[in-house]
């Protein structure tokens, strides 16, 4: 599998979401735009400290047509949800250390977006964040979380 | 020639109608706003109401939900050219006990919690454990439930359980859903006095200890127990501050204009008809930020097609069981309080609690307030502004504010009991009560009190029925997407054309902006509108 | 807020709110400092004596809107301000029931006939009179309004020209207005009336040298609008008017200092330390003494300006203390019988029975006490208007003649707040069986020290400068400041001290303008409007 954050490895997410079916069944219909940050904290040797990783999702009735890397912040219009936090919280959640629910309720991870269609949606959001701690996804070239030491 | 086309007309000019307006009109739609009184602002009032030079603020005075509220940024309504400052006391809250002992709440959270630890360790760290969950979530909740149209909530439960959200807190539980705050504070603390502090603080938000279901905003509440705000020269300088905002989009309002008729046309609200019969017509909405009686009742046609259910629904609105009596002071000088001895930061504080030392003491008076009875023994909530706002008197002296619920109907006969020489009587029982906790303050700093009764509430604003200053029950009943009824709780209404945009809609009262800002969201989808303001 | 304007304004009163307007709109980035919490000061409205009813405690009758240049330029009803014009303009009645003396508006010509009627129950002579003149006014007003809405041509502010047309004698021009009642009317019961006319609505009555003064008030009798909704939606019109064009308005800012740059006002400081430049002008509608003697100090003035400023009187007349009462019901006069107009007149004088009694109540008002007599000049707007009452309730309001503020202590104040109104109810219940303590609902009392502490009218002067023969037209507030122009380069005066004097005119405001205009080289508009000023 690609290493973590090289273009093969968002290639590799969206035909992995894009494979499950219970996925499209549970998305509600229509376009739905998503745009996630994560800034480096100094703990994950992906994203130098003080710097931003953008990525923009974008789904239609079920099936995402994009997701890709984008230089700086994402500010389409008609974006449904915003999702940012620490990049060393988001490789935990890859790697299925950290549950997405639990840092978002003590506000690690902040959404912002119309929160009645995610909680409407409940199933979806596990099923997304499902998709998204596949750790099997992916090769960690510079270790990872919880990082030892000598691979940082 | 008067203009008199419009693309909407919004009845009352309340926080909530004129930030409506103001969101439209910035959206460059053509707006008038028509208000009843010769102010604009509705809770937003100050007055010069003992003396000349002394400012006390009629209606609200604690505002909330500055930081969290969307559209104090969106309409920019803080700082900058035409915006208000606040001021954030640094100790919030306080409680002085009987006993010569005192608590305070501090926006420094360390300085609470040994506050609250002088009475019960264990008490102060479950606070904090409390209070930091629930400062996770509250941006996200407070979004969710406040600044977006009511969902059902089975809906929150349902995904509560998927997202298996109690096996991560300690406190939120679907089972809120029907205890009550007392129930609440029973089950998680232990000392009286912090319980009577916690419960202090929901009631000055409107919500009454005991009623069953109301558990469930509590965690949210105690949240911003630490965003008591002053906005400075007065609360009415928000409503100018809106007013002018409405102005630089070429907004018209138009004072002393009662509405007495909403216009429909084939089933749809097309316009309407102020008292002296000058009718105003709107191409796209009418939106009434008043209450449902007034709306419903005496403004539709009386053909006007409002099914038999919802009609119902109107008619059997339920209002808060009471309301409250103010005594505004203007003062020689700034109270300080026995109680400093115990805890110095007393003498600080900005909302205090005087009287509420146990769970009982609220369930005593909410009994007598169902029972339309005023509470004998007064519980005091006290404010001295002038300590963090030098411009609401006279260089040297004070005002100052005591609030007590009481109930609107006394003795089953009536507000009248309001007009007579008893709120002098009862102004002097909260005067002598206050005395009993100051150490160098009597009656005879007092230069001058005078009540501000539950009638003077619902006389000055008529759409605040039964003096009901959150214009709706808070029970469970009545909020989320029960308010002001099932079958209206997305802001539209029978009527084509015709939305609901004030307190009686979700989320309530208070300065909050919700209602106007969900119904904004209804309208931007109606009709089709760029979201210029839902940048996410 | 911004650090730098083009002009600065220093006080939202009317007059300020005015020259804001008009400056905004010819290009200039003004700005407003107001110290209240309100804007338009003495156009205020309250409800302080109970809720829902309505009460103006200050100006009351807008009496110069068919002029007052704003109303119309800014289009001030289509920010919703409104009027009414009552048909009964003003009426005396009397305790023993005698028929009241009732002045009708002067839109309608058929009203002259009734008003005639009216006066002439007591005199042929005086209605003959009246009328006749009020008749020459309605051809000469315009004329008139061109002297009010320029800066002073002479002492009399233009005013004296208008006699020898008018047939009184030239050499009453310098006489006392009460020398002109007493020239013009016979009558007992219309001097009556037309002594208490005059002292409310301007000069001193019994001053020398006040005689042109009368003008004014020929001028605008009868010609009294009320506000819907309360004067105060005026003000609101007007820092609209100004707030539409782009300027900005601050409330809650004391300023304390005008700031000099080589003795160039170059800014303020407000109280609160903050500074604000003016690339401009800096213009004061705050009273005199303080923006001279306080604000730009007396250490940065010439001697002559200095000693001008602190000899320049303040009270004496212009001072009234208002009565708001909450009503179960209007009052019903006894001489309601004889015209039922009594019982719906705007300006309804109560309390006098005789032009003696008027004078001893302005005597004792000018030498320090309370008048003995507690009668009023009052008016229930609630009958014309419903925003001024909950429903079927009434709301009165009413002036007395007082005395200026310095005149009593702080415990004598309070001491009159606490006992005139119901002395005041005695009395009226004599003239208004009905108008019983059981009728008053609340009751409130406004005295010239309120006015002083909470409007800065010093001394409870409405116009903050008594018309004396020294301080009217170009001598008005001095002769070196009468241009609306300081000694202090780029700062300008537009305070009602100013030709020609307070009121709901925005005169001073107006004119203050023309000025700045001239200076600043601005589009003279009003040189080419077919209003001729
Ligand atoms: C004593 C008291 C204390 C309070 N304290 C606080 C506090 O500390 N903090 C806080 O946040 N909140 C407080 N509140 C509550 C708060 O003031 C209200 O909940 C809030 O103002 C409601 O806002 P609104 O815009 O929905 O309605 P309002 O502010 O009531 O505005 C409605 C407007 O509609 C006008 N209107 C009525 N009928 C008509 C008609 N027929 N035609 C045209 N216009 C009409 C009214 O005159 C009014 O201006 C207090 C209220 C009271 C009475
Ligand atoms: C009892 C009474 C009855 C009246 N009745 C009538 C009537 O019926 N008809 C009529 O036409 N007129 C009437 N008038 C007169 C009229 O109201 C006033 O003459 C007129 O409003 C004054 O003009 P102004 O508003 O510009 O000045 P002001 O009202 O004096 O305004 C000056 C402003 O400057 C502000 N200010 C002062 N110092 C400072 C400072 N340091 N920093 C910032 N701001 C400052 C003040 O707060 C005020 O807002 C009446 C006046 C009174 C008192």
């Amino acid at each position: 599998m690609p290493d973590i954050f090289t273009p093969e490895w968002y290639d590799a997410m969206l035909e992995l979401a894009n494979s499950r079916d219970d996925l499209s069944d549970k998305v509600p219909q229509g376009e739905w735009r998503v745009a996630i940050e994560i800034e480096g904290d100094g703990i994950s040797p992906y994203t130098p400290e003080g710097e931003f990783k953008y990525f923009y999702v974008y789904m239609v009735d079920g099936k995402i047509k994009e997701l890709n890397p984008c230089e700086e912040k994402i500010t389409v219009k008609g974006l449904n949800y915003r999702i940012s936090g620490p990049a060393s919280v988001f490789e935990s959640m890859a790697a299925g250390l950290m549950d997405p629910i639990e840092k978002g309720l003590d506000g690690t991870l902040t959404i912002r977006g119309d929160m009645r269609v995610m909680m409407q949606n409940a199933d979806l959001a596990n099923i997304i964040f499902d998709v998204f701690k596949s750790s099997d996804l992916t090769d960690w070239p510079k270790g990872m979380p919880p990082y030892d030491k000598q691979s940082c | 020639m008067e203009n008199t086309k419009y693309d909407a007309i919004i009845i009352g000019a309340g926080h909530n109608g004129m930030a409506l307006a103001t969101y439209l009109g910035k959206s460059g739609w053509k707006v008038l706003v028509l208000e009843r009184r010769l102010e604009e602002g509705g809770g937003l009032c100050t007055e010069q109401y003992t003396r000349v030079e002394f400012n006390h603020n009629l209606h609200s005075n604690y505002h909330t939900f500055v930081g969290l509220c969307p559209v104090y940024d969106d309409l920019e309504l803080v700082g900058g050219r035409d915006g208000v400052s606040y001021a954030h006391p640094p100790v919030q809250m306080g409680s002085i006990f009987e006993d010569g002992t005192a608590m305070t709440i501090h926006t420094d959270m360390k300085k609470t919690h040994a506050s609250m630890s002088r009475f019960s360790k264990k008490d102060a760290d479950t606070f904090q454990r409390l209070y930091k969950e629930v400062k996770g979530f509250q941006d996200l909740m407070i979004g969710t439930l406040m600044y977006a149209p009511p969902i059902d909530v089975n809906d929150i439960t349902k995904a509560l359980s998927i997202w298996k959200v109690e096996d991560k807190t300690e406190f939120f539980r679907a089972r809120l859903r029907s205890i009550s705050i007392n129930d609440f504070l029973d089950k998680h603390f232990e000392h009286d006095k912090i319980k009577a502090m916690l419960a202090f603080h929901a009631s000055i938000c409107g919500y009454f200890t005991d009623v069953v279901g109301l558990a469930i905003s509590f965690p949210f509440m105690l949240g911003k127990i630490d965003n008591w705000r002053l906005c400075l020269g007065g609360a009415h300088r928000l409503a100018h501050t809106l007013w002018r905002k409405m102005r630089r989009y070429d907004i018209t309002l138009r004072m002393a204009s009662p509405v007495q008729k909403i216009l429909v046309e084939n089933g749809k609200a097309v316009g309407v008809q102020t008292y002296d019969d000058q009718e105003f017509y709107a191409d796209k909405l009418v939106a009434s930020s008043i209450d449902l009686g007034q709306t419903f009742n005496d403004m539709l046609p009386e053909d006007a097609a409002i099914p038999k259910e919802i009609q119902l629904e109107i008619d059997n609105y339920q209002y808060q069981d009471g309301s409250f009596f103010s005594v505004h002071m203007a003062m020689d000088k700034i109270p300080t309080y026995k109680a400093a001895e115990f805890d110095p930061d007393i003498n600080n504080a900005w909302v205090l609690n005087l009287g509420f030392e146990r769970l009982e003491d609220f369930n005593q008076d909410w009994e007598d307030i169902r029972n339309k009875k005023v509470p004998a023994n007064p519980k005091l909530n006290v404010a001295v502004n002038s300590m963090f706002d030098s411009t609401d008197a006279p260089d040297g002296k004070a005002t100052g504010l005591i609030r007590v619920w009481v109930p609107y109907d006394v003795d089953g006969k009536g507000p009248g009991t309001w007009n007579t020489s008893f709120k002098d009587v009862y102004t002097n029982r909260c005067i002598l009560k206050m005395e009993k906790y100051c150490d160098n303050f009597t009656r005879d700093d007092i230069i001058q009190a005078k009540p501000y009764t539950p009638l003077d509430i619902s006389e000055k604003l008529v759409n605040m029925v039964n003096g009901d200053w959150m214009m709706g029950k808070i029970s469970e009943e009545n909020l989320m997407g029960n308010r002001p009824s099932p079958l209206m709780s997305q802001y539209k209404t029978p009527i084509d054309g015709l939305y609901l945009c004030g307190s009686t809609t979700h989320p309530h009262g208070f300065i909050t902006f919700g209602p106007a800002y969900n119904a904004l969201k209804a309208i931007a989808e109606d009709f089709g509108m760029d979201r210029w303001w839902e940048e996410i | 807020m911004k650090k730098e304007y083009d002009a600065i304004i220093i006080g939202g009163g009317s007059m300020g709110l005015t020259l804001g307007a008009y400056l905004q709109r010819a290009g200039m980035e003004t700005a407003i400092f107001e110290r209240r919490w309100e804007e338009g000061s003495a156009i205020c409205t309250s409800e302080c004596t109970a809720p829902g009813f309505l009460h103006n405690l200050h100006a009351n009758f807008c009496e110069f809107m068919d002029w007052h240049p704003p109303y119309h330029d800014f289009k001030l009803e289509e920010l919703g301000v409104r009027m009414i014009y009552p048909e009964a303009q003003a009426a005396i009645g009397f305790s023993d029931g005698r028929p009241p003396i009732v002045l009708y508006s002067v839109e309608k010509p058929e009203n002259f006939k009734k008003t005639h009627e009216s006066i002439a129950q007591y005199s042929k002579h005086d209605a003959d009179t009246y009328v006749g003149l009020r008749k020459q006014i309605l051809e000469l007003q315009d004329v008139i309004a061109v002297n009010y809405y320029n800066p002073p041509q002479d002492t009399t502010g233009g005013r004296g020209d208008f006699f020898p047309m008018l047939g009184i004698p030239s050499d009453l021009i310098t006489a006392s207005c009460k020398a002109v009642i007493d020239y013009l009317y016979e009558s007992s019961e219309f001097k009556t009336m037309m002594y208490r006319i005059l002292q409310e609505f301007g000069p001193a009555l019994e001053m020398e040298g006040l005689g042109a003064m009368i003008m004014g008030n020929f001028w605008i009798s009868l010609n009294w609008r009320m506000m819907v909704g309360g004067t105060h939606t005026l003000a609101h019109g007007l820092e609209m008017a100004g707030v539409r064009e782009g300027m900005d308005f601050y409330e809650n800012c004391e300023v304390v200092k005008v700031l000099l740059d080589n003795g160039r006002a170059s800014g303020i400081q407000l109280k609160d330390g903050t500074q604000i430049k003016a690339r401009k002008l800096v213009a004061s509608n705050a009273d005199i003494k303080a923006t001279m003697l306080d604000m730009v100090g007396e250490e940065n003035l010439s001697e002559t300006w200095v000693r001008r400023v602190k000899n320049y009187r303040i009270g004496y007349s212009n001072v009234l203390a208002s009565t708001a009462l909450a009503l179960h019901e209007a009052p019903d006069y006894k001489s309601a019988k004889y015209n039922p107009d009594m019982n719906k007149a705007f300006y309804t004088i109560v309390g006098f029975d005789t032009p003696e009694e008027i004078l001893q109540y302005i005597r004792d008002g000018v030498s320090g006490r309370m008048p003995g007599i507690a009668g009023a000049g009052t008016w229930v707007n609630s009958l014309w208007d419903p925003n001024y009452a909950p429903k079927g309730k009434h709301s009165l309001t009413g002036w007395f003649f007082a005395p200026k503020a310095s005149d009593l202590t702080i415990e004598e104040w309070d001491e009159v707040k606490a006992t005139y109104n119901d002395k005041f109810i005695q009395r009226f219940e004599k003239w208004a069986p009905n108008m019983t303590r059981d009728n008053v609902i609340a009751d409130y009392f406004y005295t010239p020290l309120d006015q002083e502490l909470e409007m800065r009218l010093m001394e409870g002067d409405f116009q903050n400068g008594s018309y004396m023969p020294n301080q009217t037209g170009h001598n008005r507030p001095f002769p070196e400041a009468s241009q609306y122009r300081t000694e202090i380069e780029g700062l300008y005066l537009c305070g009602p001290y100013m030709h020609p004097g307070g009121g709901v005119s925005s005169g001073v405001g107006y004119n203050c303008f023309k000025v700045v205009a001239h200076d600043f080289g601005l589009e003279k508009f009003w040189e080419n409007h077919p209003r001729g000023f």
